[in-house]
């Protein structure tokens, strides 16, 4: 038998760009000094790769923020200079997506033509497919209207039914392949699928594991712009993990450095080894609706892990540093699908593993403070037992568990946002939101949750949103934490708004909350203002519009007022691509201020945050 | 792993050949004239007249400059039909300065193109000089009515216009390739191009007949030096009748020869820097 033939080979691959200084500050330059010094960071993203792609095979890569990951995969379209290696191909691989060519203002008909011309096709074979991209796009109704009329889902369909409609030979993917509702992701999967089939080799890179595991045949982990493994995908997501969650890194997949035996073999041993003098043991559990789940929190927590310490809490790294995901994926099913645990088996195998893991690691600590993202989004009703039964496996016999929740506008809000991303565009009727009681009525749910267990003490308490909210100070306050009051008040400028204002508000927001930790997927100005021209669609005027993006912009240069200049990384400001954005219909003038408003704050308490962390990695 | 790049693989950052390249601008030549004439559309699809602005804008100018220099200053400058001197001269002019200026800003506004799909970048001030040249279409209707309005008699040597626009679009084609090249390094040309084109506009004889100020022999071979003014005063002798030396319609030659071949040398060298 023949080995399969390579249709892409990289050879000690290296890629370095530059990044130019802030701009503004050239230019102030310019007039204290009369000169302008082009300075420009240089950034050494890929560090040697060598790899060999196959005939047939589809090759998935994994890595964290940062890793060179959409780096590596834009040298592989021969876009970006080598700074030396090479990279030999049987054709020229093309990356999935035709966004950047698409215009706003033109139907979406003309923009098939331009996109379909863009992947270089010919007008006749444009006109030919024409139909079926219009179907499968299913646009049927709408393709004459022009493009900037579109929600962003049905954006999402058309560009993704143009780049689809022409098969290269090797095809590279760089995360989302299904977007829209749920049809359209059946459909754009099989569509997937067909051009697996068709293509010589399919590379793709995704921060959803699971997709990783299911679709490639083959993955590598990128870390730093190094390979740091190869081989089968579900050992390398699980290799990756276990770097990100903490564990020791040397350690080589399938042994574990804390694999103790099963529950029942710890449960037993643990009991006894409480120290009364330690007096009761106690942990704090930072629980509530996803939307409190701010990083914010967790990156404060463990800013102050010394205070804890010296009050007799920990807030530890083995539960998976920062983030405790690995205590959710315990309590949860879908926390652990996250994680990348689907196999019912495996999982029942991780967990026993943990359990006995979180015991013995636990012993010796006289209280635990607990709190993740993932807790805060998936572990609910009957998980929150499982939690409690955990905890008190392991001797904590006080378990406070502090329930962040959010205003009911806000919340009315996200609900109403998930319904319009649904492509759902039915009124938001506020009595169906307070017919399901699970949506808002925390105290009823504290109540239940109190009541299965007797060393659970459950308070609820209102997350604070807007601009100076300070979470840890609520958190802290409600579990008698020695965390609270220690920073100053920023002025606060709550703002009382219907549920669309505040909705509108959070999306902006929110583009920024999910990247915190910044790196290659941070989102650029040009994507702010794509929301900015969707206000409409949440029913709010211009004039509220722009008012709000006004305090929105005031209170972040409150904020960034407080941050040191030089704690700000000038990599973070490099304009991208304004080009399509600036086509929509807007001021641009206006959003553009403020979205580089929100992008540098964004960008300086990012860095703040790191700092801190590095100040106390360094004192530890 | 396998040893060299073998079994039929190209390295991928190999410069194509010109041969290669230019026939992989040739198979998407289509792009490079739907995609700028759709953004023609898209610049007055918002206005109340739309895109019958390709016909009204030249028109006012026409009648600002009847107003300027017809009515109000009363003066023909030793030209005998001075408003269809000064509107051949003015859109001609126009048309080149658009087309490099824009040329000169081109890469920047595609960058995200540039960043995700893969074509010969030479493209780009193609279709930018393109999506002008068609914008020029209702100009030049404008322009022979006016001819006609101010009282020139059609010719067999207006069909002469044809070659001269074609000279005038290969002159403009190397412009948009050297200012798409200086602009993608050196952002600010966007902003001394205006200024530079004044200049121009100026010493090409645009508002005023060299012949008539100039009549050196020495320093009316400089002008010819002026690939603009070579444009301006071949089209005049075409739609006016007015006297032009052997030395300009030389020099047009020349231009419309030269200038594409090396902006496309030129503009090449860098084509893995753009969108980077």
């Amino acid at each position: 038998m023949t080995p399969p033939a390579p249709t892409m080979t990289l050879r000690d691959v290296h890629v370095a760009y530059r990044v130019y200084e802030d701009r503004q500050a050239g230019l102030k330059e310019l007039v204290a000094q009369g000169r302008i010094s082009r300075e420009h960071r240089r950034i050494h993203a890929v560090k040697g790769v060598s790899l060999d792609v196959f005939e047939g095979e589809t090759l998935g890569i994994v890595g964290g923020n940062g890793s060179g990951k959409s780096t590596l995969l834009a040298a592989m379209t021969g876009l970006l200079p080598l700074e030396s290696g090479s990279i030999a191909v049987r054709s020229r691989p093309r990356l999935l997506g035709v966004s950047a060519v698409l215009r706003p203002s033109l139907s979406g008909r003309r923009n098939i033509v331009i996109g379909g011309l863009a992947l270089g096709l010919r007008l006749s074979e444009v006109e030919r497919r024409m139909d079926d991209i219009v179907e499968f796009a299913g646009l049927t109704d709408a393709i004459d209207l022009p493009m900037r009329t579109y929600s962003s889902g049905m954006r999402a369909r058309l560009n993704f039914a143009i780049a689809t409609s022409t098969v290269p030979d090797i095809l590279l993917i760089d995360e989302a392949l299904a977007v829209g509702d749920e049809e359209f992701r059946t459909r754009s999967e099989e569509r997937i699928d067909e051009i697996r089939a068709r293509a010589g080799s399919v590379v793709l890179v995704s921060h959803n594991l699971r997709e990783i595991e299911q679709s490639c045949d083959r993955a590598v982990w990128l870390d730093h712009g190094v390979l740091r493994r190869e081989g089968d995908p579900s050992e390398v997501v699980e290799a990756y993990l276990a770097d990100e969650s903490g564990d020791s890194t040397a350690a080589p997949v399938g042994i574990r450095p804390h694999d103790r035996g099963s529950v029942a073999a710890t449960s037993s041993v643990a009991a006894p080894t409480m120290d009364a003098s330690l007096g009761p043991r106690r942990a704090v559990v930072h629980i509530g609706a996803s939307l409190t789940s701010t990083v914010a929190i967790q990156e404060d927590l463990w800013s102050r892990r010394n205070q804890l310490r010296a009050a007799g809490l920990d807030y530890p790294s083995f539960l998976g540093q920062r983030n405790h995901s690995k205590l959710a994926a315990y309590a949860s099913d879908d926390a652990a699908a996250m994680l990348g645990l689907t196999d019912p088996d495996a999982r029942a195998e991780w967990r026993e593993r943990f359990a006995g893991d979180f015991v013995s690691s636990s012993r010796d600590l006289s209280g635990l403070v607990v709190s993740s993202q993932h807790l805060c989004s998936y572990v609910f009703g009957d998980d929150i037992a499982t939690l409690m039964e955990l905890l008190s496996d392991a001797g904590f016999d006080t378990i406070d568990v502090v329930m962040m929740v959010p205003r009911q506008d806000v919340l009315a809000a996200s609900t109403y946002l998930t319904m319009l991303r649904d492509g759902d565009d039915q009124p938001f009727d506020l009595q169906w939101h307070l017919d399901a009681r699970w949506r808002y009525d925390f105290e009823a749910i504290a109540a239940d949750w109190e009541s299965s267990h007797p060393a659970a003490r459950v308070a609820v308490r209102l997350h604070p949103t807007g601009p100076g909210a300070d979470p840890l100070g609520v958190f802290g306050a409600a579990a008698a934490l020695p965390v609270a009051e220690e920073r100053e008040e920023l002025p606060s400028s709550e703002i009382a708004l219907d549920p669309k204002a505040v909705h509108f508000l959070r999306d902006l927001n929110g583009v920024l909350g999910r990247n915190g930790d910044g790196g290659d997927d941070v989102h650029d100005p040009s994507w702010l203002l794509a929301r900015f021209g969707q206000q409409a669609r949440f029913g709010l005027a211009d004039d509220d519009a722009r008012r709000l993006l006004a305090e929105y912009a005031a209170s972040n240069r409150a904020l960034l007022a407080r941050v040191p200049r030089e704690l700000c990384d000038p990599d973070y400001f490099a304009p991208r691509d304004l080009g399509a954005a600036l086509e929509a219909d807007y001021d641009a003038d206006e959003a553009l201020g403020f979205a580089a408003e929100l992008w540098r704050s964004h960008s300086l308490v990012t860095r703040r945050w790191r700092r801190a962390e590095e100040q106390i990695a360094t004192s530890n | 792993m396998a040893n060299a790049p073998d079994r039929g693989l190209t390295d991928l950052t190999a410069g194509s050949s010109v041969r290669s390249y230019l026939s992989e601008m040739w198979a998407r030549r289509e792009f490079a004239v739907v995609v700028p004439a759709n953004d023609i559309r898209v610049q007055n699809m918002d206005t109340a007249l739309g895109q019958l602005w390709h016909v009204v804008n030249p028109t006012l100018m026409v009648a600002v400059y009847y107003l300027i220099f017809g009515v109000v200053l009363d003066t023909d400058r030793g030209v005998d039909n001075y408003l269809g001197f000064l509107v051949v001269g003015v859109l001609l002019f126009q048309l080149s300065q658009r087309i490099i200026q824009d040329g000169s800003m081109v890469m920047g506004r595609n960058e995200g193109l540039i960043r995700s799909i893969q074509f010969p970048r030479a493209l780009l001030p193609l279709s930018t000089a393109n999506g002008q040249t068609i914008a020029f279409v209702p100009a030049l209707l404008v322009l022979i009515v006016t001819l006609f309005i101010t009282g020139e008699t059609p010719a067999l040597r207006w069909l002469v216009l044809v070659p001269i626009l074609v000279l005038q679009y290969l002159v403009n084609v190397g412009g948009a390739l050297c200012a798409a090249r200086l602009g993608n390094g050196f952002r600010d040309l966007g902003q001394i191009l205006p200024h530079l084109f004044r200049l121009l506009f100026y010493v090409s004889g645009v508002i005023f007949s060299v012949e008539a100020f100039v009549t050196d022999p020495f320093w009316r071979q400089l002008f010819a030096i002026n690939p603009f003014y070579d444009i301006v005063a071949v089209a005049r002798w075409a739609m006016l009748g007015l006297p032009v030396g052997a030395e300009v319609v030389v020099g047009l030659l020349a231009w419309a020869a030269a200038l594409p071949v090396f902006g496309f040398a030129y503009f090449r060298r860098a084509e893995l820097r753009y969108g980077s």
